[in-house]
């Protein structure tokens, strides 16, 4: 599904914090959300969420994402917030299955279509081995991946995470990205925030670059993640190299003394 | 432990201790006198004894144990704080103050439900303030703090009212109830009371898949499709409703909302929803099981239920606070 912003505009207690955002993603696509602390990218991610109050249009597939009850969003777009919450000592499969809420009428327990999908997303995260487990209990990167299971069992045609690789070791943080890989060639579309600049080079079919709460840059790594751009935004500079795979980038310093 | 089994050993428990209440009391009736008492109809003391004294407090026994045991689990799943009760967060105290009030001003004796009304109002104020002071913030000490301070207030109100009023007798009425007790409580007060608790079950039950998204964090049950507003005032009307009429019929009965959640929580997947209807059984058992205990530790009847309960409740609070750092600190 294609998921299409235009002109939005957020402001926080008084506080203008997105301002004219417009983006487009098309289904199988997974495209990276960067930019610097407090660019804006997580209100981006809650407005899209339905957590903000935002002006402006966002649309899944032609619906208007902010006339849907709770409920019917709920099923078109998973969200996955940045602050890892666990209550309870939660068994890792309960916790996931908390995915299927939307798509089970009330009173009425998991069917086996349900129990299927929830399975296929602890395979898909490589937590099947903890499924039994307290998910207090974990490391925090086998948290990050219990939690962003729940959000893929939550089957929606589009999904949002935000910094879903912070905190994982390399290993993981490359199964993250790949996993996200892989459902968005299932055809979900996929919005990610990432601080890591050389994960977000090697893994985004693109990437949304935001500075100050607007769009500055928007395509493909190889072609907006450039020394000018990462100056410009980050104010740092970086190693650039490429090999078949496509582009190496890794932050080497500061551009300004600070 | 299936929730199924769960349930029905403790219902069988909360049936058990049910009959257990009926046969207890300073007349000394044989079980088959008792049987055709209850059911026989007519005047004979051993009827009267058995409808009009002891089925009112037991049926009250079960029906307010039900209440604070599922109003300690929905609050604790709803505020993602194992410390969360109507007691100690200050709602039973301000449902007290609401009918100390009535007392006080004489409504009390005007109709049947002054009492319940001032009680339920007090209930209101008081979980609205929580939410207001608490809620979005999350954390636990934000609303252990707000509990405490409005426990304090409710306390500082109700002294000021035991100050002012305008004879020792109504003085010493107003102490007796506030300790709580289910003695000498007529049919009257059990048809007042069930019907408004048994809303405040309903209103909780369906909040469960919100409590359950909840585990997850505000945000993520929000995205879940969770519509938060409704979900608030479902556990908070809930709550008022069914806390509110049990302090109006027999006072304020602490910390079974808290320990009971505690005890059942272990013995189940730990859902939040799934704990409801376990809590509420477990909270009429201990209850029924506290009332058949003051009845034959001090067969003149002088101890008062809510006493037993506190003295039980606050030393197991206070470990619970040092064994369950951990969990506490997951919560919030």
């Amino acid at each position: 599904m294609r998921l299409e912003v235009e002109n939005l505009d957020v402001a926080l207690s008084g506080r203008q914090v997105l301002r004219g955002i417009a983006m487009a993603l098309a289904a199988g696509e997974v495209v990276g959300l960067l930019g610097p602390n407090g660019a804006g990218k997580s209100t981006l991610m809650r407005a899209l969420a339905g957590l903000v109050a935002a002006s402006g249009r966002m649309r899944l597939d032609g619906e208007d994402l902010p006339s849907l009850s709770p409920a019917a969003r709920a099923r078109l777009l998973a969200y996955l917030p940045q602050a890892r919450i666990v209550g309870w000592r939660l068994s890792v499969r309960d916790l996931v299955r908390l995915g299927r809420l939307p798509w089970r009428r009330f009173g009425v327990s998991p069917t086996e279509a349900d129990e299927k999908i929830v399975e296929d997303a602890l395979a898909l995260m490589d937590i099947a081995g903890l499924a039994g487990r307290p998910a207090t209990e974990l490391s925090g990167g086998e948290q990050a991946r219990v939690l962003i299971a729940r959000a893929v069992a939550q089957a929606t045609p589009a999904l949002i995470a935000d910094e879903p690789a912070s905190g994982l070791d390399p290993a993981h943080q490359i199964m993250m990205m790949l996993a996200l890989r892989r459902l968005a060639s299932e055809g979900r579309t996929i919005l990610v925030s990432l601080h890591d600049l050389t994960l977000a080079a090697r893994w985004c079919d693109r990437v949304v670059m935001l500075k100050e709460g607007q769009v500055a840059a928007e395509g493909s790594p190889g072609e907006v993640m450039t020394p000018e751009r990462l100056a410009d935004i980050y104010g740092v500079t970086a190693h650039f190299a490429r090999d078949k795979e496509g582009l190496i980038l890794a932050p080497t310093g500061l551009t300004i003394a600070r | 432990m299936r929730p199924a089994v769960l349930n029905i050993i403790l219902g069988l428990l909360m049936l058990a201790l049910f009959v257990a209440s009926m046969a207890v009391g300073p007349a000394e009736l044989g079980i088959s006198e008792s049987v055709r008492g209850l059911f026989a109809g007519g005047g004979e003391a051993a009827g009267i004894i058995m409808r009009e004294i002891r089925l009112p407090r037991a049926l009250l026994g079960l029906g307010i144990g039900f209440t604070l045991g599922i109003s300690g689990a929905v609050l604790q799943g709803f505020l993602r704080n194992p410390l969360a009760e109507p007691g100690i967060i200050g709602v039973s105290a301000m449902a007290a103050f609401g009918a100390v009030l009535i007392f006080y001003s004489g409504l009390a004796g005007s109709t049947l439900y002054a009492l319940p009304a001032g009680a339920l109002l007090g209930a209101v104020v008081a979980v609205l303030l929580l939410l207001a002071l608490a809620a979005r913030s999350g954390s636990t000490l934000t609303l252990i703090l707000a509990g405490v301070a409005l426990s304090s207030l409710s306390a500082a109100l109700t002294s000021l009212v035991l100050n002012l009023s305008p004879n020792p007798f109504a003085s010493y009425e107003i102490i007796f109830w506030l300790l709580g007790s289910l003695k000498d409580r007529s049919m009257e007060h059990v048809w007042l009371a069930l019907p408004l608790m048994a809303a405040g079950w309903l209103l909780i039950a369906l909040s469960g898949r919100a409590i359950d998204a909840l585990s997850l964090g505000e945000e993520a049950a929000a995205s879940l499709g969770i519509h938060m507003k409704r979900t608030r005032l479902l556990i908070v009307m809930g709550t008022a409703l069914g806390v509110g009429a049990a302090t109006a019929v027999a006072g304020t009965i602490g910390f079974v909302g808290l320990v009971v959640p505690h005890l059942i929580r272990p013995l189940t997947n730990r859902l939040p929803s799934r704990l409801l209807l376990p809590a509420g059984l477990g909270g009429a058992v201990l209850l029924l099981a506290a009332d058949v205990a003051v009845r034959l530790v001090l067969p003149a009847g002088e101890l008062n239920v809510g006493v037993l309960t506190a003295l039980i409740g606050a030393p197991f609070f206070l470990w619970l606070v040092v064994r369950s750092r951990r969990e506490v600190f997951y919560a919030a």
